[in-house]
């Protein structure tokens, strides 16, 4: 196990390092120059080229990479070209609701997708598997935004349960800030609830069919304990991968949510300073982004070594 | 044609009435794949949306008024028999942009799934081809540096790079589409590679190319186009994502994901604006979605368990 994460751990250098390349290509690959761009109505030539020097756009290409690369080694993101902050500070005070958002939704998405999984295996062909199979291909059809909207329109203005959008810190009120966060989390986390609902309803469904599982039932034991004791365990294997896989998609998913329910998290930072042209803080968001992405798909893997013994890496 | 028959005849239970077929295309052929694709509900469901989505989007200017015809003395309008999905804030008739935004998402995802297929394919048959060699290394790494990103973020990026227009909405969900071609027909090609009619086949004297095009590639195609229709469904909604946060084709060009966000704020009392094209979203995606499945399962019923992708 020692050297599988060891080897996992190293083949993730090359691909990180690519993704550091992309990254940092992001600002060459605009058509034009990216300074003008990003200035906007500038023309003080003088303003301009105090603006490259900033950036050290007036450097070789090679050394402008290294040059950045250390920096964001050490955590330094650049700074926006709006508002002169650090990238990092930018990115540290919207990441918190990014952070809640996609745990919330992913525990959401568990609670209802392991039971309403459960019961359609173990219940297969009845109503219940039928409803719960028809939710869930809606619940993979629906997009996001669609489906926020829809939340808003019913919960928020016909129903007035909840409140349509905004945010508040859990800190300063924690229950408004569980209020707020709900349909967000429901919006997100609904693609993933379908996805592992599928995935757990055919994992188990593979499973009670063998012969291990025969065994159980021809000892005697009752089917509730067939189920929770042996067949259960194996199943969830896959459900663990999935959960993850769609644990790292919620990223991604984010940034459409943040912008229905106006949340002030990483993603809303991205899209704002894309309309504002200031390349370092999307560049930012990206990097942070594919990194944490990177980090859930390696964690995942990990998990899926130690669950499943009987995967031999190497 | 005959090893086409060994990918795809596996467990299929012959259709045909006769004991013996004449040919052995006749179980594995496009009419029998069509009578066990067709007994399905739900893709058949499907088909028929998507069969109704392109026939509006060709023959729909020929229905509709124009999509940026505005008129003020219908500004909101509920839906009615003039303006059947109602009218948007600057009078615009909601119909003729869902319309309208139906071209534009089927262009886009065409064209989008177009440059991923062509590409992926082609960098997955060169590196499970030389699998194992430094191009297959390179190729894969690549690969794996586009799958580091989640797909949206990535979509986003190269659009916020490129400057939000059409062309780079399609372009960027192109890109983002490549790798999950790149890697299944990496997958098919390295377990068609070491059977033995490729052999037969250099042995005969056939070079590379003429191995890839004409034996190994047709031997992929099954899960190619199980594939294709997925994705159209995924590129429909980053399109209409895309849209929806600003980044694809810009006003007053009408797309499904431009109108919903400008819908939103007319949610309470207009809720219209909004509902028409996210339903239109909404269906097509679930269409290409199940016709994808529905191909699967009609090429490998072994495979019906249900699908284990990511949520995207």
């Amino acid at each position: 196990m020692g050297t599988y994460v060891l080897q996992r751990l190293l083949s993730t250098i090359p691909v990180l390092f690519l993704v550091s390349l992309a990254v940092f290509s992001l600002i060459h690959l605009t058509p034009g120059d990216p300074v003008t761009i990003m200035l906007g109505e500038e023309r003080n030539p003088e303003i301009i080229e105090a603006t490259r020097r900033d950036l050290g756009l007036d450097q070789p290409i090679m050394i402008q990479y290294v040059a950045w690369l250390g920096r964001v080694l050490q955590g330094d993101l650049g700074r926006s070209i709006r508002t002169k902050q650090p990238v990092a500070d930018l990115i540290g005070q919207r990441l918190p609701a990014t952070i809640q958002l996609a745990i919330f939704s992913i525990v959401l998405a568990l609670a209802i997708a392991l039971p309403a999984g459960i019961i359609s295996a173990v219940k297969r062909g009845s109503v219940l598997d039928a409803a719960a199979t028809m939710i869930s291909l809606l619940g993979i059809a629906v997009p996001s935004f669609f489906l926020g909207i829809l939340l808003i329109f019913v919960l928020s203005l016909q129903l007035r349960w909840l409140p349509p959008t905004g945010y508040v810190s859990p800190t300063v009120d924690l229950w408004m800030n569980l209020k707020l966060m709900l349909m967000p989390a429901i919006t997100l986390g609904a693609g993933a609830a379908a996805v592992i609902t599928r995935i757990a309803r055919s994992s188990l469904l593979e499973v009670l069919e063998q012969e291990y599982v025969r065994t159980a039932r021809a000892k005697g034991l009752a089917e509730r304990l067939v189920v929770s004791r042996h067949a259960l365990k194996n199943a969830l294997i896959p459900v663990v991968t999935v959960t993850g896989l769609s644990a790292g998609h919620l990223l991604g998913g984010a940034v459409i949510v943040e912008q229905i329910f106006a949340l002030p998290g990483v993603g809303r930072l991205a899209v704002e300073n894309i309309f504002n042209r200031d390349f370092p803080v999307v560049q930012g968001v990206v990097l942070l982004l594919a990194v944490i992405f990177l980090a859930v798909n390696f964690v995942v893997d990990l998990l899926y070594a130690a669950l499943d013994p009987r995967i031999k890496y190497g | 044609m005959a090893e086409r028959a060994t990918n795809t005849a596996s467990s299929v239970a012959p259709v045909a009435t006769s004991a013996i077929p004449r040919r052995i295309d006749s179980q594995v052929g496009f009419r029998p794949f069509l009578a066990r694709f067709s007994s399905q509900p739900l893709p058949m469901a499907g088909l028929v949306i998507v069969v109704l989505l392109t026939l509006v989007s060709v023959i729909g200017p020929l229905l509709t008024v124009s999509p940026i015809t505005q008129d003020i003395e219908a500004i909101l309008d509920p839906p009615s028999a003039s303006h059947l999905f109602g009218t948007d804030e600057l009078g615009r008739d909601v119909f003729a942009r869902v319309v309208y935004g139906g071209r534009i998402s089927l262009q886009v995802g065409v064209v989008a799934v177009s440059i991923a297929l062509v590409i992926g394919t082609a960098l997955g048959l060169v590196a499970g081809y030389w699998g194992g060699s430094w191009v297959d290394n390179v190729i894969m790494r690549a690969i794996d540096a586009l799958l580091a990103f989640p797909s949206l973020v990535l979509a986003i990026a190269i659009t916020a790079v490129l400057g939000p227009n059409l062309q780079n909405a399609m372009l960027a969900i192109g890109i983002v589409n490549i790798p999950s071609f790149a890697r299944l027909v990496r997958g098919q090609v390295l377990t068609i590679r070491p059977k033995e009619f490729i052999e037969a086949a250099r042995t005969l004297g056939a070079n590379d190319a003429r191995v890839i095009l004409l034996h190994v590639l047709p031997n992929t195609l099954g899960p190619i186009v199980v594939l294709v229709s997925l994705r159209l469904a995924f590129a429909v909604l980053s399109e209409a994502s895309l849209s929806f946060l600003g980044l694809g084709a810009q006003p007053p060009t009408a797309t499904w994901g431009s109108m919903l966000n400008a819908g939103r704020n007319f949610l309470e009392r207009e809720p219209w604006v909004s509902f028409f094209p996210g339903v239109a979203i909404f269906l097509t995606v679930l269409g290409f979605s199940v016709i994808g499945d529905g191909i699967r399962d009609t090429l490998d019923p072994r495979m019906k368990a249900g699908r284990a992708g990511p949520a995207e």
